[in-house]
């Protein structure tokens, strides 16, 4: 018989907590021996995981638990919006898109990113007025699911992997909302309404 | 104190302005002719210089003559400091690849001469000679400046990552491609293997060899056979090293240049995807993007679920597949599951009398299911119009049959023989 991988009740519990492992984890103490095990016995996971209905995937250096429930939640409209929000700023600003998750970025300097048209956007996922509480429970939370770093002490956050592969939904995004794929029942409905 | 003695300066005085800002210094450097008194502000901008300071800093640096005033609004680096300052910072200068190319054209030139004076029917050891040492300085000429020019190419990519942030992407992306085009694409034709200057260099490869073999030639001058080593070492330097540079160069400007162009293509989706959330959202339905988890108030919950993963995991409970089978039914006549009434009848007659028939029926028909067997039992006290006489007994009759327990008055039956 193949010995059971190690810790594998804790690294279960953390996947049902929504935690999303990546190889960002190699640089966190714990969780990278977690990563490794999970990444090395992926197979096996997945294949206990679905005995009791849960599905594990992979999408390149991210695991995580999907979601039993598929609708869109309001956080997941709001983490979205704020990332996507971030990333184009910071491009904005002429930073390079790399450094957007390898810097620490202060939360004060982020006003650039809390004022302005971002407002607008904020205010379309229920995050009004650029309400900086909010916000910061927002990214709170999307750090405890592995997304990014928030350091409580510096007040500075870091993005992860997952929020990596999030961000990069947004090519998909831009693909089929240009070529206006299935879904799209915005423009088609646009498009009638000039007809 | 008079304006002329502020213009002198000690060399004490040059360190320290030269140390005040050494980025901005390298910055300067790294410009090749005249900047303008408005590039030198930006600069200054650039490495945060207080805006009351700039004024001052660029006196300071006039004094020092670490710049030149060349006009009203017009400076020149003081090209001692630049080649100081460039040799120090690795900073090698840009080459035309067209200057290369020439020089490796001239080569094969000096080449075939080479040739015609190896192979003449008397060789003459001071032409070849000559002829070697022209070669050498041409070589000489190519491993310079071509490792010059790497160098220029990475300080270059490096500028260009360290000054770029704060400009658009476009901007970014337009200036590599100018450095690309210019420097770093004349720079594949030298290293393409179907090119010609890859075949002159090959062939002044063959013509050394044959030198090197002419033991005859070379016996004659100590000064050829040194010269001769001297330039095989710039070859060698040429295949080995700056070809592998030139490899480079071309590769890191490629991945520099996918990378801005990445970076544009997020950017672009980004805007597209938040000027269209409406058309976003659909889109993202099946997606897990962050999952709720459990929240804390649901920590029983977490913890029994945890539990039974932690047996899952440590194979209390372990699936244990096994291949799939089908077990076909056995084929069993029907008569082994019911009884009959023919079969219990058979049986009367054969026994002619049964002393106590529930446990006869209990002990010879065992085998089959409780509720075949309590029809049995029963079957003398319902049937109308049997062909046996039933006598009741004085004792009851207890059997626990499994599924129900029975108790009833024991009775013995007789088969008539009027019917048999």
């Amino acid at each position: 018989m193949v010995d059971a991988p190690q810790d594998t009740q804790k690294i279960i519990q953390v996947l049902l907590r929504g935690y999303q492992f990546s190889d960002s984890d190699l640089y966190k103490a714990v969780y990278d021996r977690w990563y490794a095990i999970l990444d090395r016995h992926f197979d096996w996971f997945r294949d206990h995981l679905a005995l009791s209905g849960f599905t594990l995937s992979r999408e390149k250096q991210v695991i995580f638990l999907e979601k039993e429930n598929k609708t869109l939640s309001q956080e997941e409209r709001q983490a979205v919006v704020a990332l996507f929000l971030l990333a184009d700023l910071w491009l904005e600003k002429g930073k390079s898109y790399g450094d957007l998750f390898q810097l620490s970025v202060p939360w004060a300097e982020l006003d650039w990113f809390r004022d302005g048209y971002g407002k607008e956007y904020l205010d379309q996922v229920g995050i009004e007025g650029g309400n900086d509480g909010a916000l910061e429970q927002l990214f709170r939370r999307l750090a405890n699911k592995g997304f990014l770093e928030y350091d409580d002490d510096a007040r500075t956050l870091t993005l992860r992997r997952p929020a990596e592969r999030l961000i990069d939904m947004a090519r998909r995004l831009h693909q089929q909302i240009n070529t206006g794929e299935p879904d799209d029942t915005v423009a088609g409905a646009q498009e009638q309404g000039d007809a | 104190m008079g304006s002329r003695e502020m213009a002198i300066t000690t060399f004490q005085g040059f360190l320290s302005t030269a140390g005040l800002h050494h980025g901005l210094l390298v910055d300067l450097c790294a410009e090749q002719g005249v900047i303008t008194r408005a590039q030198l502000l930006a600069y200054m901008e650039r490495h945060l210089i207080a805006p009351a300071e700039k004024d001052r800093l660029i006196e300071r640096y006039c004094r020092t003559a670490i710049l030149y005033a060349e006009a009203d609004c017009e400076y020149t680096v003081n090209p001692i400091v630049a080649s100081l300052v460039n040799f120090y910072e690795r900073r090698g200068k840009l080459t035309h690849a067209d200057f290369l190319r020439d020089q490796i054209y001239e080569i094969g030139a000096l080449t075939d001469l080479l040739q015609q004076q190896l192979f003449a029917e008397e060789p003459v050891v001071a032409q070849v000679a000559d002829t070697v040492d022209k070669l050498y300085l041409a070589v000489r000429d190519v491993r310079e400046s071509g490792y010059q020019h790497y160098q220029a190419c990475m300080r270059a990519f490096g500028d260009m990552k360290r000054n770029d942030a704060g400009r658009q992407i476009d901007a970014r992306i337009e200036s590599l491609r100018t450095v690309h085009r210019r420097y770093i694409e004349p720079l594949r034709e030298l290293i393409d293997p179907q090119s010609e200057p890859v075949h002159k260099m090959a062939l002044l490869r063959r013509r050394m060899a044959d030198l090197a073999a002419d033991r005859r030639l070379l016996g004659e001058s100590v000064e050829l056979d040194m010269r001769r080593r001297r330039l095989n070492i710039d070859i060698q330097y040429i295949d080995y090293t700056l070809i592998h540079h030139f490899e480079t160069l071309i590769d890191t400007s490629r991945s520099l240049l996918n990378s801005l162009l990445e970076e544009k293509s997020i950017k672009e989706a980004l805007a597209r995807c938040l000027g269209n959330l409406g058309s976003v959202w659909p889109r993202l339905q099946a997606e897990t993007i962050v999952a709720p988890g459990l929240m804390s108030s649901q920590a029983a919950d977490l913890e029994k679920v945890g539990l039974f993963f932690n047996d899952v995991a440590h194979r209390k409970f372990v699936p244990r597949p096994r291949p799939l089978a089908i077990h076909l039914p056995k084929e069993e006549p029907a008569d082994r599951l019911l009884l009959m009434e023919e079969t219990l009848l058979a049986r009367m007659a054969k026994e002619r009398h049964v002393a106590g028939w529930p446990g006869f029926v209990a002990r010879e028909f065992g085998d089959y299911p409780p509720g075949e067997r309590l029809k049995a039992m029963v079957l003398p006290l319902v049937m109308t119009d049997p062909p046996f006489a039933v006598r009741m007994g004085d004792c009851p009759f207890a059997i626990d049959l499994n599924e129900f327990e029975v108790e009833m008055e024991d009775f013995d039956v007789t088969w008539e023989s009027i019917h048999g």
